[in-house]
């Protein structure tokens, strides 16, 4: 598809609009933009200002309202940490919205992979059967899943702070190890591109075996390490649920930034995004956000199916 | 502090640890002794109310109390307000440990010394590193009740009468969700909206059961909220206390948008729901290698088979990341 800022401006609006795009529409973008990133690097460079955003997990209308508090794109630099899909109701949304500002503004929004961005974690915790339920076949989700293998698989804005979607991996000491990675592929069960994606900073030091069965623990010794090493200021990364929406695990080396707030209408959390403004010296602003008051008229849910099916 | 493996390693191990001993554990007469325990305790309840303590048979009535003991502990190290945490509090590791040093105590009152039980208790609350909470826990109480009954602390008539279940399971899932609030247990492994209530799967499966023969289908499709008041029917059956734990959690938010797959459930038969609750268990919790990797094994559920198997795709797989880690711990000159 040679798309033109106008056509994808109009796509934008419809699903701004909550309106569903069309099966072509979407594997049209989705082809658009894997080649953009497919040019991009494993790990991604950012200039600051920037917004960096947690996971979203499928809530919409929670997206919607952090654009209000942050505003939109390009007005505003994003940075997503991956984890669009599963889980909430609207991950079909969520990406598709992320894939067409990402098509629209290249330079402005960069989105890298989480441990969701996958064909088999699709499969168990929603994204895969919400793409069915809309579309009443798998093309959509297939377009999607060849594009996450394009993802860079970090970011670092200005060079100085690290963003990964989870964590550290023992397999990469520096970050022309990272840069070394073929990333285009499924996530593996195991190895460096695995680690990104899936560990968890931990209370206790050095590398341990991480309970879920992927990725790795690491300490804060850990983290000073790779710092060091790499003269990064901190690193901050997604992936673990937040009560406060952003969480210093390491103090001052490690942050977790979540951006699902009231996760799943249950957990009562709050979100939070970190802004870094125009000098990375400076301490990033964190701004913490509630479950937007609009979470959507439920008819449009599960017998929801695109214009040109009916 | 006293983790549950330093403190019972000798008699209670985890033996579902790659892909070769899950494949043999799918296929073992461990799950299938697991399955027809369970099936056996969702047949004894069918058509009958929670149980009150006062009511209970007296072994039933001690496990109940137990469970009470456990609940109340809690109190002992209640979250302080602004403690540093990520979601759960980590006064749950404190509480834990005071669990594990407790259990034996408390059956001991039942005329019970078996170490393998009390660890099977303590195991059924949630993990303590992860401060966490899922089926997989609830799954560690159904075989501690199963390890009960093989101990004789319960007989087949509190079994089949519906005791064990209307009584001592609804108390444990009671104290679950005091357990879940006081410390804000994360859900183990989260399917957010599709789960049943992030939690818990077998008091849906009995709760429904419970109501075997009742009226159905009292979900307002308009709505999507309930047309009965479940707290004030929470005697009748654990799937209404269910319901108003959801709605403690989920407030505002009405009950097909929070959980589609629980609304969908009061529209249907109990017994079409308990059949495929039934069967969800059987392959989502005892099915799922990230949840039974949790399990213990020990005398009163063996693994009983052979683990012997040489080395297989996924024991490699936790070899070679072991080597990397070890690799790396070594290379900052931290011993692992």
């Amino acid at each position: 598809m040679t798309a033109s800022n106008a056509d994808i401006d109009a796509l934008l609006e419809r699903v701004f609009r909550k309106e569903t795009l069309s099966e072509r529409e979407i594997t049209g973008v989705c082809d658009h933009v894997k080649e953009i990133l497919k040019r991009e690097s494993n790990m991604q460079l950012v200039t600051a200002p920037v917004v960096v955003v947690g996971d979203i997990h499928g809530q919409f209308y929670d997206l919607l309202e952090l654009f209000h508090i942050a505003g939109r794109p390009p007005h505003t630099n994003y940075l997503f940490l991956g984890d669009y899909v599963d889980r909430g109701h609207y991950s079909l949304e969520c990406a598709t919205l992320m894939v067409l500002l990402k098509a629209r503004h290249p330079r402005r929004v960069t989105m890298i992979r989480g441990n969701h961005e996958s064909r088999q974690i699709t499969q168990v915790y929603g994204f895969y059967d919400e793409c069915l339920r809309k579309y009443g076949d798998a093309r959509v989700w297939q377009a999607f899943t060849q594009l996450f293998d394009t993802l860079p698989l970090s970011a670092a804005v200005e060079n100085r702070v690290f963003c990964p979607h989870a964590g550290l991996s023992p397999s990469l000491d520096t970050v022309d190890h990272v840069q070394q990675l073929n990333r285009f592929q499924e996530i593996p069960h195991e190895g460096p591109m695995c680690d990104l994606v899936w560990s968890d900073p931990d209370e206790r030091c050095g590398w341990g075996i991480s309970p879920r069965g992927a990725g790795y623990t690491f300490g804060a010794d850990i983290t000073e390490q790779f710092l060091a090493t790499n003269d990064f200021k901190f690193i901050v990364r997604a992936h673990q649920l937040v009560m406060e929406g952003y969480s210093w695990t390491h103090p001052n080396t490690c942050v977790t930034v979540f951006s699902a707030p009231n996760y799943c209408y249950r957990c009562g959390n709050m979100a939070a995004i970190m802004e870094v403004g125009d000098s990375i010296e400076a301490r990033p602003d964190f701004v913490m956000y509630e479950a937007s008051p609009d979470q959507g008229d439920k008819k449009e849910l599960n017998q929801r199916m695109p214009d040109y099916f009916l | 502090m006293a983790a549950l493996e330093e403190a019972f390693g000798e008699v209670i191990q985890r033996q579902i640890t790659d892909d070769a001993s899950f494949t043999k554990w799918k296929a073992s007469a461990a799950r299938r002794e697991v399955v027809a325990f369970v099936t056996r305790l969702n047949n004894s309840c069918v058509n009958k109310p929670n149980l009150s303590i006062d009511a209970a048979p007296l072994q039933i009535r001690k496990l109940m109390d137990a469970l009470r003991a456990i609940a109340k502990g809690c109190d002992q190290y209640l979250p302080t307000p602004g403690e540093a945490r990520r979601y759960g509090s980590p006064m749950f590791r404190d509480w834990h440990a005071w669990l594990v040093t407790t259990a034996p105590g408390l059956l001991a009152s039942l005329g019970s010394d078996s170490a393998e039980l009390a660890a099977r208790l303590a195991a059924s609350f949630g993990d303590r590193t992860r401060i966490d909470y899922g089926t997989g826990h609830e799954a560690a109480f159904v075989v501690f009740l199963l390890g009960c009954f093989k101990l004789q602390l319960i007989n087949d008539d509190a079994i089949d009468s519906g005791a064990v279940v209307c009584g001592c399971f609804a108390e444990y899932v009671r104290t679950c969700r005091v357990v879940q609030r006081c410390f804000g247990l994360e859900p183990a492994g989260s399917k957010g909206v599709w789960a049943l209530d992030d939690y818990q799967l077998l008091p849906f499966l009995f709760g429904c059961s419970q109501l075997a023969d009742e009226e159905h289908g009292f979900g307002d499709e308009d709505t999507g909220l309930l047309t009965v008041n479940a707290v004030a029917l929470s005697q009748r059956s654990m799937f209404y206390e269910c319901l108003a734990f959801v709605d403690e959690q989920t407030g505002q938010t009405p009950l097909d948008v929070a959980a589609p797959i629980l609304f969908n459930l009061t529209m249907q038969p109990w017994r079409v729901n308990a059949r495929r609750l039934l069967r969800l268990f059987d392959e989502e919790v005892l099915g799922q290698k990230p949840v039974v990797q949790h399990m213990l094994f020990g005398e009163l559920l063996r693994a009983d088979w052979d683990s012997n198997t040489g080395p297989s795709e996924e024991s490699e797989r936790l070899m070679r990341m072991k080597a990397v880690m070890d690799a790396a711990n070594r290379k900052l000159g931290i011993g692992s």
